[in-house]
C-alpha cells in the first residue's frame, strides 16, 4: 500500500526575487517572511493534496535558484517533472520577459514526452503591490494564449497575503495528475541478469 | 583522483542510470512483497552505482537525482514498517549490515530520518551519529553528495525552535550544531579537492570545484531556514562560526563564494547587526580574493533592502544608519593594508560601489558623495603624481570608464542645480578623463541641471557651473596634444551640435526677479560663451540675445512703474545685445541680420526709435557687405520688409530712407523673378492700408514730396496717408521686370498674376494710384497670355481664377 500513493513532481521557475520560495512556503507552511533569502541549488517540500475529492496525491514541489550562479551543477532535477509553475513579479517587467527563456530551458532540459501539451501554469506574483504594477493582466493573458493551443492557466497571486496561492497549486496538481509522467519505469524483461554490466560498478574505485 | 573521461560520459551515465533503475525496480518489488532484506539488498546495489569515479560533477549529480527518487520510495517503505510496529532501532541496525561504506551511509541516513520521525530516540542523538559517521567517506565528490543527502533528508527533522522534535529531541543549538558541522565537513572536502591530483589538471579541478560549490552553499540555506536562528543566535553563534571557517580554510575559491552565499541567504537585519565583523573578515582574506566584489554584493543587497523598505512605507529594515561609515572604513583599510596590490581600476570600482550605496540609501547626503570623490581624487593623485600645472599621465580606458561612472552616478534626477554645485571635486576628477569622456560627463551634468529646472540666478552659480562643464565651453584638444599653430580644431560633428544646443538651453534657466541680477548673470554667461569659438557661439549666444530682449521688456515694466531704482536700464540691455550680435556678425551674417532685426522690433516697441534705427542700419550694412548669396538676400529682404511694416517708432525721414533702400536692394536681386516679386512686395512699404479713424502718425510723416495728400480728409481715398505715387512706381517697375522675363518659350504669366494680386490688394486698401484702369489693363494682358499659354500651367490658371473670383465676389471692379 505504501507504493500506491501517487507522487507528483512540480517545478517552480522564475527570476531571482519573484517569490518562488515565498509561494512554496505560503502554500506548504502557510507562512510568509518579507526578507529576501536566496535559494541555492534546488530543494523540495512535499504536501499531500486531495484531488477531485477522492484522490490523495503527494505533491513534491521543487523550489529552484533564480540566480544562475547558484545552479552550478545544472538542472538535473527538471527530469521527471509532471508540471511546471512559471513565476514572475508584476512589478518587474524583466521577470515577465524572461518567462520565455525559463519555459524553453525547461522543455529542453526536462525533455518531457509530450512537449506540446506539457502543463505549465503561470503566476504573476506580488499583487499586494498593485500600485507598482508594471505588467498588465492583458499582457500576461496574451502571453499565456500564445504558448499553446489551449491558453496556459494564469493566476495573479500574492505569497504575502495568500491570494490565489492555494488555487494555483491545486490547479498545478490537477494538471500534473492528468499528465503523470510514465517514462521512469524500468522494464525487467529486457534485462539479462546473468551478464555483468560493463560500466558502473566494475570500474568504480573504492571509497 | 581519477579523471573522468569526457567523451564517454553519456555512455557511463546511461549505464549507471540503467543499473539504478534496474535495482530500484527490484527494490520496489521486494518492498511490495514486504521483503525487508531483499529491499535493503537491492537498495545497496543501486547505491553502489554512486561509488563511480567515471562521472563529471554534473553527470554525477544527474545520477544522484535518480537515486534520490528511488530512495524516496525506500523512505516511504521504512515509515510504513515503523508505523506498523517495527522498531526503528532494528532497521537502523539492519542498514549497518551493508558491506560498502557509501551505500551503507546512504541507507543509514534514510533509516535515520525515519528513526527521528518515529521519535523512538532523540533527534539530536541520531543527527550526531549520522554527521559523525558520514566522515567515513573522504572522497571529496562522493562525500559532498552524501552530505548533501544527509542535510536534505534531515532538513525537516531538526530540533528547531517550534519544531515537533524540539524538547526531547534537543533544541535549536543542536540543530545549528548539526548543520554547522555538516557544513564544515562539506567545506573541508571541497577545499581539499584543490590539492588532490596532478598539478597540470588544476584548471579542470577548479572548474569542477566551481560546479560542486552549491553543495557547500546549501548548508547555509539550511541555516537560514531555521526559525530558531534569530538575530541574537546569528550574532552570537552562527556568523562567528561561519566566518571562522571562511578565514581558516585559506582557500581563495571558497572565501569569496561562502561570503557571497552568506550575503544572499541571510536577511538584511542579520547583516546590519553584524556588518562590522563581516567587514573585518573581508580584510583577512587571501590576496587573490577580490574583496571589492564581496563588498559590492553586500552594499547592493542592503541598498535594495532599503529601497524595498522605502516602497513599503516603513518596512522591516531600518535605514542602515552607520553602514556607510562601516563600508568606508573597510575600504580605507583595504587600501592601506594592500597598498600597491590593488589596481587603480579596482579602487575606482570600489568607490563607485560606495557611491551607488550612498546615493541609494542616503539620498541628499552629498557629503558622502563628496567623501567618495575625495577618495577618488587621493587615489588618482597617488597613482599619477603631476607637478603643478602639468597634466597627469592619462588613465587607461578601463580606469577612465570607472571614473566616468563614478562622476555620473550622483547626476540623477534628484540632485538638482544646488546639489550639483556642491560637488566641489567634480572638476578636479573630470580633469583626469580623456577629452571625449570629459565632454560626456559634462553633458550628463548639463542634462541633469536642465531636467531639474532650478534657476541659474546668480553670477556665482554660473561661474561654478561653467567651471564644471568647461569641456563643453571651449576647445580642449590641447589637454591631450598641444595643437600646432597650423592645426585648426577639427570641425565638431553632428553630436557636437546637439551638445551645444543642450548647453545653449542653460540660458533659459537664467532668470531672476531682480532685473539687475539677471543682467549680471547674462553678462557672465556671455563672457564664457563668447570664448567658445565660432562653432559654439552660433548656438550659445542666440538664446542669450532672446533672454536679454525678454529682460528688456521686464525692465521697461519696472521703469514704467517708476518704483525701483535700477542699475541697468533697458537702453543698457540693448547695448549688450548690440555687442553680442556685432561680435557674431562677421561670421554669421544671415543669422546676425535676423537678430539685429529682432532687436530692432524690440527697441521699436520700447519706443526707442533711434536705437531701433541703429539696429536696422546694422542689418543693412550686413546685407550690403556680408550676405553670401542671393537666397540669403531674398530671405533677408522679406525680414526687412516685415520689420519695417511692423515698426511704429521711426522718424519719417529715417523710415523713408530705410524703405527706399530696401526697394533698391529688391531691384538689384540677382534673379529677375526674385526682383519682380520683391519690388512688388516693397510697394507695401509705401501704403499700409485704409486710414483708421485717426490717421497713424508715422505713415503720415513719411509723405515728404506729396505733402498735399497728407492733409486731405481721412475718409477720402485719394487723400489717404502714404506715398501712393511710389506704390505705383513699385508695381509698374515690377511689371516691367516681369515683361523682361518673357522668353520665346515661356511667358511669366505667374508673375503677372502675382502683380495683379498686389494691385488688387492696394486697390482694396484704397490706394489712390492703383486705379481700376490698371487692374483691367493687367487682366487684359493676362487673358492675352492665357490664350497662348502652353499646357501644364494648371496651377497658374487656378491662381488666376481665384483672383478673378475674388475681384468679382468682393465687387472690387466690374470686369468685362
Amino acid at each position: 500500500m505504501h507504493r500506491k500513493k501517487v507522487l507528483l513532481k512540480v517545478i517552480i521557475l522564475g527570476d531571482s526575487g519573484v517569490g518562488k520560495t515565498a509561494l512554496m512556503n505560503q502554500y506548504v507552511n502557510k507562512r510568509f517572511s518579507a526578507s529576501y533569502k536566496a535559494t541555492i541549488g534546488a530543494d523540495f517540500l512535499t504536501k499531500e493534496v486531495m484531488i477531485d475529492d477522492d484522490k490523495l496525491v503527494t505533491l513534491q514541489i521543487w523550489d529552484t535558484a533564480g540566480q544562475e550562479r547558484f545552479q552550478s551543477l545544472g538542472v538535473a532535477f527538471y527530469r521527471g517533472a509532471d508540471a511546471c509553475i512559471l513565476v514572475y513579479d508584476i512589478t518587474q517587467p524583466k521577470s515577465f520577459d524572461n518567462l520565455d527563456s525559463w519555459r524553453e530551458e525547461f522543455l529542453v532540459q526536462a525533455s518531457p514526452p509530450d512537449i506540446e501539451n506539457f502543463p505549465f501554469i503561470v503566476l504573476g506574483n506580488k499583487v499586494d503591490r498593485e500600485n507598482d504594477r508594471r505588467v498588465s493582466k492583458a499582457k500576461a493573458h496574451s502571453w499565456c494564449k500564445s504558448k499553446s493551443s489551449a491558453p496556459l492557466q494564469y493566476f495573479e497571486t500574492s505569497a504575502k497575503e495568500a491570494v490565489q496561492v492555494e488555487a494555483a497549486f491545486q490547479e498545478a496538481a490537477q494538471l500534473a495528475l492528468s499528465q503523470e509522467n510514465t517514462e521512469a519505469d524500468f522494464l525487467p524483461e529486457t534485462i539479462n541478469l546473468g551478464v555483468p554490466s560493463a560500466g558502473g560498478v566494475a570500474k568504480s574505485s573504492c571509497c | 583522483m581519477a579523471t573522468p573521461a569526457l567523451e564517454n560520459q553519456p555512455q557511463y551515465l546511461a549505464e549507471a542510470t540503467k543499473k539504478v533503475k534496474e535495482q530500484g525496480f527490484y527494490m520496489k518489488r521486494a518492498m511490495d512483497a514486504s521483503d525487508l532484506k531483499g529491499a535493503l539488498q537491492h537498495a545497496s546495489d543501486m547505491l553502489r552505482e554512486l561509488r563511480t569515479s567515471l562521472l563529471t560533477p554534473r553527470n554525477y549529480y544527474e545520477l544522484y537525482m535518480k537515486v534520490l527518487d528511488e530512495l524516496h520510495h525506500l523512505d516511504d517503505f521504512f515509515s510504513g514498517l515503523c508505523a506498523s510496529g517495527t522498531q526503528a532501532s532494528e532497521l537502523y541496525e539492519k542498514a549497518q549490515a551493508c558491506g560498502d561504506v557509501l551505500p551503507r551511509l546512504y541507507l543509514l541516513i534514510t533509516v535515520g530520518a525515519v528513526y527521528i520521525k518515529s521519535r523512538q530516540a532523540p533527534a539530536k542523538d541520531i543527527l550526531n551519529d549520522l554527521v559523525e559517521m558520514a566522515k567515513g567517506v573522504q572522497h571529496p565528490m562522493r562525500g559532498l553528495f552524501l552530505r548533501n543527502y544527509l542535510a536534505q533528508a534531515c532538513k525537516d527533522k531538526l530540533p528547531d525552535a517550534g519544531s515537533e522534535y524540539e524538547g526531547h529531541g534537543g533544541d535549536v543549538s543542536d540543530a545549528v550544531d548539526f548543520v554547522l558541522q555538516n557544513f564544515s565537513e562539506t567545506n573541508r572536502l571541497w577545499v581539499r579537492m584543490q590539492n588532490q591530483g596532478a598539478k597540470n589538471e588544476r584548471k579542470r579541478r577548479e572548474k569542477e570545484r566551481q560546479e560542486l560549490r552549491i553543495l557547500v552553499g546549501t548548508n547555509l540555506v539550511r541555516l537560514s531556514q531555521l526559525d530558531g536562528v534569530d538575530v541574537g543566535c546569528y550574532v552570537e553563534t552562527v556568523l562567528p562560526r561561519l566566518l571562522e571557517q571562511v578565514v581558516n580554510c585559506k582557500d581563495s575559491i571558497a572565501q569569496p563564494y561562502l561570503l557571497d552565499c552568506i550575503i544572499q541567504v541571510f536577511p538584511d537585519e542579520f547583516h546590519l547587526a553584524t556588518l562590522e565583523s563581516f567587514l573585518t573578515t573581508c580584510t583577512q582574506l587571501r590576496d587573490k580574493v577580490n574583496v571589492r566584489v564581496i563588498l559590492e554584493a553586500m552594499m547592493r543587497r542592503l541598498a535594495s533592502g532599503a529601497r524595498d523598505a522605502h516602497q513599503d512605507g516603513g518596512g522591516a529594515v531600518a535605514a542602515p544608519v552607520k553602514a556607510f561609515a562601516a563600508f568606508n572604513s573597510c575600504a580605507t583599510k583595504l587600501v592601506e593594508e594592500k597598498k600597491g596590490a590593488i589596481e587603480l581600476g579596482e579602487l575606482l570600482k570600489l568607490q563607485g560601489a560606495l557611491l551607488e550605496f550612498a546615493i541609494e540609501c542616503y539620498p541628499g547626503r552629498l557629503d558622502y558623495v563628496n567623501h567618495c570623490f575625495g577618495t577618488c581624487a587621493a587615489v588618482l593623485h597617488a597613482s599619477r603624481p603631476a607637478a603643478d600645472g602639468e597634466a597627469p599621465a592619462p588613465l587607461d580606458d578601463g580606469d577612465a570608464e570607472e571614473l566616468e561612472r563614478c562622476l555620473s552616478l550622483p547626476l540623477g534626477p534628484a540632485i538638482g542645480l544646488t546639489g550639483v554645485l556642491e560637488l566641489g571635486l567634480f572638476g578636479t576628477l573630470v580633469a583626469y578623463l580623456p577629452w571625449k569622456r570629459r565632454k560626456d560627463v559634462s553633458l550628463s551634468l548639463v542634462k541633469c541641471v536642465l531636467a531639474a529646472g532650478e534657476p541659474l540666478d546668480s553670477v556665482d552659480a554660473v561661474e561654478r557651473l561653467f567651471a564644471m562643464i568647461a569641456p563643453l565651453l571651449r576647445d580642449g584638444g590641447d589637454a591631450e596634444k598641444p595643437p600646432g599653430p597650423d592645426d585648426p580644431p577639427p570641425p565638431p560633428a553632428a553630436d557636437g551640435e546637439r551638445e551645444q544646443i543642450l548647453v545653449s538651453r542653460l540660458a533659459h534657466l537664467m532668470v531672476n526677479d531682480d532685473t539687475d541680477a539677471t543682467f549680471k548673470v547674462l553678462g557672465c554667461a556671455r563672457k564664457h560663451f563668447g570664448q567658445g569659438g565660432l562653432q559654439r557661439i552660433k548656438h550659445t549666444l542666440v538664446p542669450l540675445v532672446f533672454r536679454a530682449l525678454d529682460l528688456s521688456r521686464k525692465i521697461r515694466k519696472v521703469e514704467a512703474a517708476g518704483e525701483a531704482k535700477l542699475q541697468y536700464s533697458s537702453r543698457k540691455v540693448f547695448q549688450f545685445v548690440h555687442e553680442i550680435v556685432t561680435a557674431m556678425a562677421g561670421s554669421f551674417p544671415a543669422l546676425s541680420l535676423h537678430l539685429f532685426l529682432q532687436c530692432a522690433q524690440e527697441a521699436d516697441a520700447a519706443g526707442l526709435g533711434a536705437i531701433a534705427y541703429e539696429f536696422v542700419s546694422q542689418a543693412f550694412i550686413l546685407y550690403e557687405d556680408e550676405l553670401p548669396d542671393s537666397k540669403a538676400q531674398l530671405q533677408a529682404l522679406h525680414l526687412m520688409v516685415g520689420t519695417l511694416l511692423q515698426a511704429s517708432g521711426f522718424d519719417a525721414p529715417d523710415y523713408d530712407a530705410l524703405a527706399t533702400k530696401t526697394t533698391q536692394y529688391a531691384a538689384k536681386l540677382f534673379k529677375k523673378p526674385d526682383q519682380c516679386r520683391m519690388v512688388a512686395t516693397c510697394s507695401h512699404l509705401f501704403w499700409s492700408g485704409p486710414p483708421p479713424a485717426a490717421p497713424p502718425k508715422p505713415e503720415g510723416d513719411l509723405l515728404d514730396d506729396d505733402g498735399d495728400d497728407a492733409t486731405a480728409p481721412a475718409d477720402e481715398p485719394a487723400a489717404a496717408p502714404g506715398d501712393a505715387r511710389r506704390v505705383l512706381e513699385c508695381l509698374q517697375k515690377s511689371l516691367k521686370i516681369a515683361d523682361a522675363c518673357m522668353t520665346s518659350s515661356s511667358s511669366p504669366i505667374n508673375l503677372f498674376v502675382e502683380i495683379l494680386d498686389h494691385y488688387v490688394a492696394h486697390f482694396e486698401k484704397k490706394c489712390p494710384t492703383t486705379t481700376a484702369k490698371f487692374i483691367t489693363g493687367i487682366v487684359a494682358l493676362i487673358n492675352e497670355h492665357v490664350d497662348n499659354m502652353e499646357n501644364g500651367r494648371g496651377d497658374v490658371e487656378a491662381h488666376y481664377k481665384n483672383t478673378l473670383a475674388r475681384i468679382k465676389t468682393r465687387e472690387i471692379i466690374a470686369l468685362a
